[in-house]
Parts: C-alpha cells; sequence; structure tokens
C-alpha cells in the first residue's frame, strides 16, 4: 500500500523512470497531475519553471477554473443564457494571464469563462472573484468592497472569516483549500458536496 | 432354480422398464442442466462484469474531484472503500498522464497493479476479472479507474454443476421408484403369463389360467392366451378321447379278430368231429341191416342187431338234438316250458337215454339220490337234457371200465347234483373253458373219445335257463372230473293235482290223422300209434289229408309242413275249418326248427310244432296232454 501511495518527495517512489523524470522537474512540486489535468503541457512547465511561485501560482488557476465546475450560480447570475462567466482577479496580473491561459477555449455548462483583471475599488460583479496576496486585512478591505462577487477565494490566513467563500492553503507544501458553506450560502452559491470531499476544511457556521 | 430363472426373465421386462424410465429422465436432465449451465455462465460473466464495471463507474465519480484537485490520500481512501467488497481484490486509480495516482488492494493480499493506465474495457485471466473504467468531469478524461476481481467462474461452475448433479441424481431416483411402481402393471401380468406357460408346459395342465383383471393390450393379451389355453386344452383332451377310442377300438378288434380265428378253427375242428360224430353211428346200423338182410329168420339176431340199431340211431338224433338246441339258445328263440317236476322223474328219463351208451362202455354206474321227493321248477326234458348229457360225457371221457357216479343231494334251498368219473380228467386251465362251443378237452385224443364240444356247452346253458349253475373240477389230468350242478327247489310240498300222464295214455285212445310223404317215417309210427290202440288214418299228400280229416275227425293230426300238392300251413287252415276241425289238436312236423317256422305254424292254426326227427316219446307226450287241453276247450 505504502509502496504504491503517491509519495510526497518523488524519489521515495520509484514506480516508473517517466514518472521519476516528470517529478524531477517539477522540484518538489507534485504538481504534474494537475497540470496534465489542466492540459499543458510539461514543456511550458519547465519553460517558465522560474520557481515555486510560478507553479503554485499554475496550480491556483487550474484549481480556479475547476472551481467553476463544481459551483452552482443562481440563475439571476447571468443576464441570459449565452452569458460567460467572468473571473476577477484582483492583485496578480500574472494570475490573470495564467488564467487566461487555462480558460482558453473552456467552457463550462455551455457557458464561456471570461478573465478580467480588476483594481482594488472596482466594481467586483464578477462570479469568481480571485484576490491574490497573502495580506488578510487587505483581502477583508476588498471583500468588503466587493460585495457583488458571488465566489470569493483568498489565499491569506483569514480568508474565511473575512467572508472568502473558498480560501487557498499550503499544507504540505501541496496547494489545499478551505471552504465556507455559510458564505456560499450568503451570496446564494451552491458547492457540490463532492468538492467538499477533497477540501482541506470545511467551516460551517462561523467559526 | 425354477423361482430364480422366474425372477430373471421377470426382471429383464422390468429392469429393462427401469432402465428405459431413467435413462430417458437422464438424458432430458442432462440436455436441461448444460443449457442451463451455459446460461448460468454467460449471465453470470455478463453480472460479473456489469457488477465491476458499476462498481468502477462509482469508483470514477467519487474520486474525479480527488483527481482533478490532485487529491491522492482522498484517492486512496474513497477507493479504500471497496473494502466493503470482499471479492474485489485490488484497485487504482490512474491520472490521465497515465501515473498512477493511487491504490487499494485487498488486506492480506500481495498484488502487482499495472503501473501505467490501459484502455477501458475488461478482461477475464487466470480467474481473475480486470475492469478499466475512464474518468471523464466535466467532459474532460481526468484519469481511469482500474478494479481487479475475484472471477468465480470455476468454483460456481463446480458449485452450480453440484446442484444439477445432486438434483438430477434424485431425480433419477424418483424416476426409478416411479418408473418400479408403473412398470408392475406391465411386468406382474407378464410375469404371470410366463409363469402360467411354464406350468402348462412342465404340468400338462391346460386347466391352469392365468388370474388377473387386466385392461387394455395387457388385458387382451392375458384373455387370449386364456383363451388358447382353454382351445389347446380342449383339443388336446379331445385328441386323447380319440386316441383312447382308437385304441379301445383296436383292442376289440383284436380280440374279436383273435376270436374269430379261435371260433373259425373250432368249427373247422367241429365240422371234422361232426362228419365223425355222424358217421360213426352209421356203421353199426349198416352192420344192422346187414344181418337183418342175412339173418332175417334168426329172431335173436335180429332182437340183437335192432337193439344195436336202436342205441346208434337214439345216439345220433341226440346229437343233432343238441345240436339244434344249442342253436337256438344261441339265436335267443329256445323256450323252456316251466312247471313242478320231481327229480327222480327227471333222473329217470335221463338214464333211460345214456343207460345203454354207459352200458356200452363197460362202465360201472352207480346212482344216490335222497329219499324223500325234490320237486324242481323247470322242464323235465331239459332237465334230462341236462343230466344226460353230463353222464353221456362222463362215459365218453372215461376209459372202458371205469366208474360212472350220479350223486343228488340238497343244500338249503338247492338241490345238488354231482356227476363224477375216474376218466381222463381236466386240466385246471381248462376248467372253465370246457363248457365254450366247440371246446374240446384235448384235440390229441383219439377220435373216438372225440366229442362235438356241444353237450356240456348245452348243459350250461340250460341249467342257466333254470337260474343254477354249473361247475367243473378236477384233480387233474388222468384223475378224473367231476361236474357239480346247483338247482334251486320249490319247497311246496303237495302239488294240487298230480296227473300221471302214462295212466292216462294207457286207458285212452284217440282217432290220429298221419300225413307225411316219407312213407316209411310215418307208416313205422302209424304201426306204433295201431299197437299201442289208437285208430290211425295215414295220408301222403294234402288234399287227402284233408278229406281225411273231413270224414275222420281225428284227435290229433300230425301234419308233415312240406307235403305235395298243399303245404302243411294250408292243410291246417282247411282243417280249422271243417266243422270238427276246431276240436283237433294240429301238430306241425317239420324239418325246420326256426322260431320263424314255428311261428308260421302257430299262425297257420298249429298248436304244437315238432322239428324232425321226431321220437315217439314225444308224441306219446303230447297225446299225453290231451286231457288238459280238452279241459281247456270244454
Amino acid at each position: 500500500m505504502i509502496r504504491h501511495r503517491f509519495a510526497r518527495t518523488p524519489q521515495s517512489s520509484p514506480p516508473s523512470p517517466r514518472r521519476r523524470q516528470a517529478v524531477g522537474r517539477l522540484a518538489g512540486w507534485s504538481l504534474a497531475a494537475v497540470c496534465a489535468g489542466l492540459g499543458l503541457a510539461p514543456a511550458t512547465a519547465h519553460a517558465e519553471a522560474g520557481g515555486s511561485q510560478a507553479l503554485e501560482r499554475r496550480v491556483k488557476a487550474a484549481f480556479l477554473y475547476k472551481f467553476l465546475g463544481y459551483a452552482d450560480f443562481p440563475a439571476s447570475a447571468f443576464a441570459d443564457s449565452a452569458a460567460p462567466v467572468t473571473i476577477g482577479v484582483i492583485g496578480s496580473d500574472e494570475m490573470a494571464a495564467e488564467l487566461g491561459r487555462v480558460v482558453a477555449g473552456r467552457q463550462v455548462r455551455g457557458r464561456q469563462i471570461v478573465v478580467r483583471t480588476l483594481r482594488e475599488g472596482d466594481p467586483a460583479q464578477v462570479h469568481l472573484l480571485f484576490i491574490a496576496g497573502s495580506d488578510s486585512a487587505r483581502a477583508a478591505r476588498i471583500l468588503r468592497s466587493a460585495s457583488g462577487a458571488l465566489l470569493p477565494v483568498t489565499e491569506c490566513e483569514l480568508g474565511l472569516q473575512n467572508g472568502s467563500v473558498i480560501n487557498f492553503r499550503i499544507i504540505e507544501e501541496r496547494v489545499r483549500f478551505d471552504v465556507s458553506l455559510d458564505s456560499a450560502e450568503r451570496n446564494n452559491v451552491k458547492l457540490s458536496s463532492r468538492l467538499l470531499t477533497v477540501a482541506n476544511r470545511v467551516v460551517k457556521g462561523n467559526s | 432354480m425354477q423361482s430364480r430363472q422366474h425372477l430373471n426373465d421377470g426382471g429383464s421386462v422390468r429392469s429393462k422398464l427401469i432402465k428405459m424410465a431413467v435413462f430417458t429422465t437422464l438424458a432430458a436432465l442432462l440436455s436441461a442442466s448444460i443449457a442451463m449451465l451455459l446460461l448460468d455462465l454467460r449471465t453470470f460473466q455478463r453480472y460479473w462484469v456489469d457488477d465491476l464495471t458499476t462498481q468502477a463507474d462509482i469508483m470514477a465519480s467519487v474520486t474525479a474531484p480527488a483527481l482533478a484537485f490532485n487529491d491522492a490520500s482522498t484517492a486512496g481512501q474513497q477507493l479504500a472503500v471497496l473494502r466493503a467488497r470482499p471479492q474485489i481484490l485490488a484497485g487504482a486509480v490512474y491520472a490521465n498522464t497515465g501515473a498512477r495516482f493511487a491504490t487499494y488492494t485487498k488486506a492480506g493480499l500481495e498484488q502487482s497493479l499495472p503501473p501505467r493506465a490501459q484502455p477501458a474495457g475488461y478482461r477475464i485471466d487466470n480467474g481473475e476479472l480486470e475492469v478499466w473504467h475512464n474518468v471523464v468531469e466535466n467532459g474532460e478524461l481526468v484519469g481511469t479507474v482500474f478494479l481487479r476481481s475475484r472471477y468465480g467462474l470455476v468454483e460456481r461452475l463446480l458449485n452450480y454443476g453440484a446442484i444439477l448433479g445432486g438434483v438430477m441424481l434424485g431425480a433419477l431416483v424418483i424416476a426409478a421408484l416411479v418408473a418400479s411402481r408403473l412398470q408392475a402393471a406391465i411386468t406382474r401380468p407378464l410375469e404371470a403369463v410366463t409363469n402360467v406357460a411354464r406350468q402348462v408346459m412342465q404340468q400338462r395342465d391346460f386347466t391352469l389360467r392365468v388370474p388377473g383383471n387386466n385392461s387394455g393390450e395387457i388385458g387382451v393379451l392375458v384373455e387370449a392366451f386364456n383363451d388358447m389355453l382353454a382351445e389347446i386344452g380342449r383339443r388336446a383332451e379331445a385328441l386323447q378321447a380319440a386316441n383312447r377310442t382308437l385304441e379301445h377300438e383296436m383292442d376289440v378288434r383284436q380280440k374279436a379278430e383273435g376270436a374269430l380265428i379261435v371260433a373259425d378253427r373250432r368249427k373247422d375242428e367241429f365240422l371234422a368231429t361232426l362228419a365223425h360224430e355222424l358217421r360213426n353211428p352209421l356203421a353199426p346200423i349198416r352192420t344192422g341191416l346187414d344181418i337183418l338182410r342175412i339173418r332175417s329168420g334168426d329172431a335173436q339176431a335180429t332182437q340183437r342187431a335192432t337193439d344195436i340199431m336202436e342205441r346208434q340211431l337214439r345216439q345220433m338224433v341226440r346229437l343233432v338234438d343238441d345240436l339244434l338246441d344249442v342253436s337256438r339258445i344261441n339265436t335267443g328263440k329256445f323256450a323252456i316250458k316251466m312247471g313242478r317236476v320231481e327229480l327222480k322223474a327227471v333222473v329217470n328219463d335221463a338214464l333211460e337215454v345214456v343207460r345203454s351208451y354207459i352200458e356200452l362202455h363197460g362202465h360201472e354206474l352207480a346212482i344216490d339220490l335222497p329219499d324223500r321227493p325234490v320237486f324242481l321248477h323247470g322242464d323235465a326234458t331239459r332237465l334230462a337234457q341236462i343230466l344226460s348229457n353230463l353222464l353221456n360225457n362222463a362215459a365218453k371221457y372215461t376209459n372202458r371200465g371205469g366208474k360212472v357216479t350220479l350223486g343228488a343231494r340238497v343244500e338249503d334251498k338247492t338241490l345238488v347234483l354231482e356227476v363224477s368219473d375216474t376218466g381222463i380228467g381236466l386240466a385246471p386251465e381248462m376248467l372253465d373253458s370246457v363248457f365254450e362251443m366247440f371246446v374240446q378237452v384235448d384235440s390229441t385224443l383219439e377220435r373216438t373219445n372225440a366229442g362235438l364240444g356241444v353237450g356240456l356247452s348245452l348243459a350250461r346253458k340250460l341249467v342257466e335257463l333254470h337260474g343254477g349253475t354249473i361247475a367243473a373240477s378236477s384233480e387233474g389230468l388222468g384223475r378224473g372230473s367231476r361236474f357239480t350242478v346247483r338247482l334251486p327247489i320249490v319247497v311246496d310240498p303237495e302239488p294240487l293235482s298230480k296227473p300221471t300222464p302214462a295212466a292216462f295214455i294207457s286207458t285212452e285212445t284217440y282217432r290220429i290223422l298221419l300225413a307225411d310223404d316219407n312213407v316209411d317215417f310215418v307208416n313205422s309210427i302209424g304201426a306204433l300209434l295201431t299197437a299201442m290202440g289208437h285208430s290211425v288214418v295215414i295220408t301222403h299228400n294234402g288234399p287227402d289229408a284233408l278229406a281225411a280229416a273231413a270224414r275222420f275227425c281225428p284227435d290229433y293230426a300230425f301234419l308233415d309242413i312240406g307235403l305235395p300238392q298243399m303245404s302243411g300251413y294250408d292243410l291246417a287252415r282247411g282243417i280249422r275249418k271243417l266243422s270238427c276241425g276246431p276240436m283237433t289238436v294240429l301238430i306241425a312236423v317239420t324239418g325246420w326248427g326256426q322260431e320263424k317256422d314255428r311261428q308260421l305254424a302257430f299262425e297257420a292254426g298249429f298248436d304244437h310244432h315238432m322239428v324232425k326227427p321226431v321220437r315217439f316219446e314225444q308224441i306219446e307226450e303230447i297225446l299225453g296232454n290231451r286231457s288238459i287241453i280238452k279241459k281247456l276247450r270244454t
């Protein structure tokens, strides 16, 4: 059982030469599966492998896109049936760019995906709002101002307490996320239970 | 042996029937079982594949988020749910890159999992079923699920086969039981038929029948078999009866043939003897005639010659009389006139006949009679004939100078007459047959001793007609013989009338008409009657006789039947029509002694019928009865 487990360190698991090679390239970040899941060529990842920051950003971008698949927005959130799903990104143009690459040519439930780069204070009438940065106070400020966002995603320490629905965490060198069901419910967004199964923590109530 | 064979025979049909049922059941069950087995295995496989595919689908759905969000530990936990399915040996989730993402193996098992993902589908290998299933999320292939399960096909096959085999065995046993019960309806009657057939073969008893009341073809068979037995029995019986009849007839015919041969031989001997016996008296008679012719003057010689001739003639007449009597007895036309007879008279009559013959042989004759009179019921003439025959016989078969004894005694109500001699005797085997017709004691005896074999036969028949018995005894050849006659006695002491005819004859005279063309005979009789004092008219033809009768009005008319010009019958009828005719006693004198002739004579009006040659005593007897006739007619 142990032997076959997805090891934290690539070296500890020697299933195949190809696997070992890929893991080695990712320099400890076991993200090959995520990259493959997003259809990104390993070559691209390799080209931009400037550091763990870039890798983390790519993983998070992929996650952001995937969250759309497990989120059910109210019908009133869309102007019409053909209206696209919009993703707003605040505080990281790199992330916006990365996300733009991820969603290119993809649809969620038959809707196009649009990525918009927002500034702090911009009216944030988007379906999913990613607030970059680990500054919880800033994130809280932005969350308060951007009350129009239906599914806010943060990556700061106190994201959920400040009203975010999903908050990225780095746990054991892996990108994980916590979920607040109360916030989702407040925003009238239904999150799939299947998403919750892979969440690091699911918060219900004002904890 | 028999019963075992019987069981074997019965068992073969029975076992065939049971085998038939069992094998039919077996064939049906086998084909049904094979079909069921194949169907089940196919269903089984499809079920297992479907089941595992469904399981893989569920796993795919469950692990899809884990794959999407790269959560291998969650995927591992989710795979661990497969614990609930013990038949699943191992499972794995592969990322869409083909790399293994998470795994599960059943506790306690060493399983090698494929390192790379493979196309969707299933594979059955070495008792294991493997399923590859794609994980599709949001229209994108995110990975592959692999499940490996125990595939219990052989196990299933064995289990199912065992159950089917058990069921089949049970069904066969039931079929055998049912068949063994049902077959009895067929085999039992067959067995019964076989048994009866065997018994019939062994015992030849066609009265045996197959019991039971069966219906259908078996019933028809049994019935037909029984009918057949009955028919065979009838035929066999008929055949046996026919055989018995044939055997009996054959026997009878053979006896008859033997008897005919014997009778023929006796007849030949009889003819030879008869000729001899008839010839014998002729020589002395011729000699007597010669004496009379040559020495007619010598009174003494004439007397002696006349004596000889008379004796010889009497012997000859006796012989012929016996023959005629025997013939009458044999043809059942012999009648005896029963009456009251005194023994001494009978003995005297008999002695009168045979005394001269006994003396001629130089025998001593001893007579011993009871003192008081003994009365018998019978015909005096015939009783005398019995005695004379026995005495004659004794004289004949005793060598010259022997002794002949006649004894009589009364035992209870039976008169026992014994005639014994000191003659040649009888062999024991001859004691019965001497009484048969034409049987002589010994044909090798000298002819002089030989008789006709008629006398004893006649004697026995006469005795039997009188209700008596006769037996011969002898102490052996050469030691004499003894003939014993037993006759019933009538004990009535005093008869009402005791006529003594002789007295009347001597005192009374009649008118007598004699008609015969035998001139010598009629003349000699006429002379005798005339000498006795009667008035006699002699005629030699019918018309003369009729004329004489009309004129003479006789008391007695002795008429020959074969008269010239007019038959005795016509003459009798003519006489009866005369005025004095009814009073005349008519006596037919004829050479024909048959009953038919006698009947004709009575029809023509005759009162008596005499067969030639007529002895004078007979005429005297008829004349002696005249008084009785007179009484009847008046």
